[in-house]
């Protein structure tokens, strides 16, 4: 067995698992990111590069830092140290340009409990701009989709956990983001549903964009991850594509997980807001 | 590209989730939305009502003059202006910094100035309707007596809207001002404001207090004294010169010093708002990490202050009990609310003997005694519907846990009664004691007092719980929004007018006996009048559990 050793953030991810289909521009750039809560550091000295045309996969134990790397990303989070660039632009406390090209889904997806899945959908595409037109086309194909009508006009307050993921995903990709960060975007959805939502991450990526996805469901990272990132103690321990990860521990991916986080300390919470 | 979206964008589907609000309570609710409206109508009039009582009383008396003082007015507007910047501060901490909103607000190319005017403006418009539910007929009461022009009434609305505007936003300045420079100390901050000015307040009061003149005198004597309120650039100045100018049929004077309070007021919010906005994901960011949760390492206090529970109630029971205290003592902005109410309820009854009244009066004794009550009751009925009736919402996310355990549906409400009831006894029966002995009542009076507050915290306690269970707010864990909707508001509304029925039959009491000089022998009517009095307020406590278990138990969650 070999020992685990932590990707080396000094060396530029382009090396390291670019991607086959890239064409080589960096949508997503995190420059020696840190990020502490206190005592606490929940992101150390994370370089990380994700480029037009891919879905990434990011792993990682629970409490491991995930979820404050995509609230860095999405400028939720101001990191201590290092920068976020996202389309090219520098993602500081201003930064409603690169704001217009991303989308966030969170764990926990928010909807206004008091507004239908359709006035939600529109009042996304409204705040981004969309043309009433467009956005109305989009709605109809993507409600189709994802099997929505059924209660699309219903206050979103009796929605199980599922539907309003359906409907958060939805109002995510209203828009056309060149950037697509979710965070665990399949817990609470049926097979079907998480079959068109993959297909879905892959239409982005095929139209040039990325997908930056937290996930613990590994046969999905496995499935539609061009490359994976596993991230542990806030660190960066591996990154590549499947192939590259398979020559540092043999087996699927679910083995070389287990490997390479296996003695690396317990599982301690991740600091920061707890999910609602 | 259209990079950024504007408020109205934001403001419009602020609307649109109202009237979904609205269609839905008329649609699923409708008796239920005409009856809280009737009732809130009702506890207006009776407010008007009461207001105008007094205001009767006072032209007896003829203080007029006193009472149409600028200087009170400046006093009453200094006072509400603290109480709406400290909880325009809460308010707003918890919205701007703390929900899911503002995080899927943030991550959209939304201007932060539209979040934070958006968020600022319902901070407004929640903290300040029960300033306006107790001002409003309070003014018309005020205009009633003081023959006044028909335009005192729009100038007046106008002045309190004027007025709202400048205490909420440095209620906003002081949460940003957490967010930015003590996200990990927010506790220590509001323990810091909050024992400040009750310090503060009890400095002022024992130097005011040394003065023993007359009640006209003592009043100057207090307001020369605090002669900083006086001063001609506070807001609180300018809104009392336009209040009392437009009682005085001066209404063009009136209309200026509302201009000046809106232009100084939008000025502000204008210079408030725009550098919050500049700085709200910096904020929002350090506020996060705030949020860090240390390792808690005294539990064992609670555990032990609830271990004697084993002794009495079933150890189920007591584990419940032991959750509950320790979800409310880790909850800042419920318990420094609560303590900053009491307190400052504790510093007037402290000095009660040091203020200007003939406490060998037997009759005057019993008029205080009687007004305390009201006070500490009115109190009581804000703070079960503000902090207890929300304990049943908050757990309807875990009610499958709770629906699991080995306990009746009857048992968890009567738990959470009896924790609700614990900390309301504490609190008002402590005030009330501490009341009777500075009034040195009789024994037997002593004991009438606390046990007409001990039987109104069981009824209140009883009605905030099961109303709470009857009306749960599904999924939503601010404690303010849910004692702002619905059922909170109802609940306010019928604990009011609890306190209203048994204030009403113990003033019965209370002016029966205060005519015979509060007798230790009782006449059999006041002891009936008593006896039923208190076995109403078990039976609603026990009414409004039992309705409240029945839906629970139908609840599915």
């Amino acid at each position: 067995m070999i020992e685990p050793t932590p990707f080396n953030p000094q060396q530029p991810a382009e090396k390291d698992g670019q991607p086959a289909a890239s064409g080589g521009e960096a949508l997503v750039a995190l420059d020696g990111v840190s990020k502490r809560y206190g005592a606490k550091t929940a992101v150390e000295d994370l370089w990380l590069q994700l480029y037009a045309g891919e879905v990434f996969a990011f792993l990682g134990p629970n409490g491991a830092g995930k979820t404050t790397t995509l609230k860095m990303t999405t400028g939720l989070l101001a990191p201590d140290q290092g920068s976020v660039t996202v389309c090219g632009i520098p993602m500081g406390p201003e930064a409603p340009a690169a704001k217009q090209g991303i989308a966030y889904v969170p764990d926990q997806p928010f909807l206004y409990d008091k507004l239908t899945g359709r006035e939600f959908i529109n009042f996304t595409s409204d705040m981004y701009g969309v043309p009433r037109k467009t956005a109305r086309e989009r709605f109809d194909r993507i409600v189709d989709r994802l099997d929505m009508s059924k209660f699309i006009d219903q206050l979103s307050e009796s929605y199980s956990h599922g539907m309003k993921q359906r409907v958060a995903l939805a109002a995510a990709m209203i828009h056309h983001p060149r950037v697509l960060i979710v965070d665990e975007p399949i817990v609470g959805l049926d097979p079907r549903t998480i079959r068109v939502i993959k297909t879905m991450f892959r239409e982005i990526a095929a139209d040039g964009g990325t997908v930056f996805m937290s996930t613990h469901t590994l046969d999905v990272a496995e499935q539609i991850g061009d490359r994976i990132g596993i991230l542990h103690q806030g660190r960066l321990i591996a990154l590549g594509t499947l192939a590259e990860l398979q020559r540092r521990a043999t087996g699927r991916l679910e083995d070389i997980f287990l490997h390479l986080t296996d003695g690396w300390g317990d599982d301690q919470p991740e600091p920061g807001p707890s999910p609602p | 590209m259209r990079g950024r979206i504007g408020f109205i964008t934001l403001a419009r589907y602020r609307l649109i989730q109202l009237r979904n609000l609205i269609d839905q309570q008329l649609q699923t609710a409708p008796a239920r939305t005409l009856l809280v409206l009737t009732v809130l109508i009702v506890i207006w009039g009776a407010l008007h009502y009461l207001f105008r009582r007094v205001m009767m009383h006072i032209e007896e008396w003829d203080i007029v003059g006193v009472v149409a003082n600028k200087h009170l007015f400046m006093h009453f507007f200094l006072v509400l202006g603290v109480m709406l910047g400290f909880s325009n501060a809460l308010l707003m901490f918890g919205s701007l910094f703390g929900r899911d909103e503002a995080a899927h607000l943030l991550a959209t190319p939304a201007h932060p100035r539209a979040i934070v005017l958006l968020k600022w403006l319902e901070g407004v418009f929640l903290s300040s309707w029960s300033f306006m539910l107790l001002g409003v007929p309070l003014m018309f009461a005020v205009g009633s007596s003081a023959n006044v022009g028909w335009y005192f009434y729009p100038l007046f609305l106008a002045h309190f809207v004027a007025f709202t505007i400048t205490p909420a936003c440095l209620g906003l300045l002081a949460a940003w001002s957490v967010a930015m420079w003590a996200p990990r100390k927010p506790l220590t901050v509001a323990i810091g404001v909050g024992g400040g000015l009750t310090l503060a307040g009890l400095w002022l009061i024992r130097r005011l207090a040394a003065r023993t003149q007359g009640v006209g005198q003592w009043l100057n004597g207090v307001f020369g004294e605090l002669g900083v309120v006086d001063h001609p650039f506070l807001p609180t100045n300018w809104t009392a010169r336009g209040v009392i100018t437009a009682i005085r049929h001066d209404p063009e004077n009136s209309v200026f010093f509302g201009f000046v309070v809106l232009a100084n007021a939008v000025f502000l919010s204008w210079a408030v708002v725009n550098l919050i906005a500049k700085t709200l994901p910096t904020a929002y960011s350090r506020a996060q990490a705030g949020r860090f949760s240390p390792t808690i390492r005294h539990a064992w206090i609670t555990a032990a202050l609830c271990w004697p529970l084993r002794l009495i109630v079933p150890r189920a029971w007591a584990i419940l009990m032991l959750k509950d205290l320790r979800t409310f003592t880790r909850d800042t902005k419920q318990w420094t609310q609560m303590l900053i109410m009491f307190g400052l309820l504790l510093i007037y009854v402290a000095n009660l003997q040091r203020l200007p009244f003939d406490l060998e009066n037997v009759r005057l004794k019993g008029v205080i005694a009687f007004l305390n009550l009201a006070i500490v009751s009115l109190i009581l009925a804000t703070f079960t519907s503000r902090f207890v009736y929300p304990l049943l919402s908050l757990e309807t996310q875990q009610i499958w846990l709770l629906n699991s355990l080995p306990v009746r549906r009857f048992d968890l409400l009567f738990v959470k009664f009896i924790f609700a009831t614990s900390i309301t006894v504490v609190s008002a029966v402590g005030v009330m004691g501490l009341a009777v002995y500075v009034l040195d009542l009789s024994p037997v009076w002593a004991r009438i007092n606390i046990a007409v507050c001990f039987g109104i915290c069981i009824g209140l306690s009883g009605l905030a719980i099961g109303l709470g269970a009857r009306f749960p707010v599904l999924a939503q864990r601010n404690p303010a929004r849910i004692a702002a909707g619905f059922g909170g508001t109802l609940n306010l509304v019928i604990s009011m007018l609890f306190v209203i029925v048994v204030l009403g039959a113990i003033s019965i009491v209370f002016w029966r006996e205060v005519d015979r000089n509060l007798p230790d022998r009782l006449q059999p009517i006041s002891i009936y009048m008593l006896v039923v009095t208190l076995a109403f307020c078990v039976v609603t406590a026990i009414g409004a559990m039992i309705i409240g278990a029945g839906h629970l138990r139908r609840l599915e969650v």
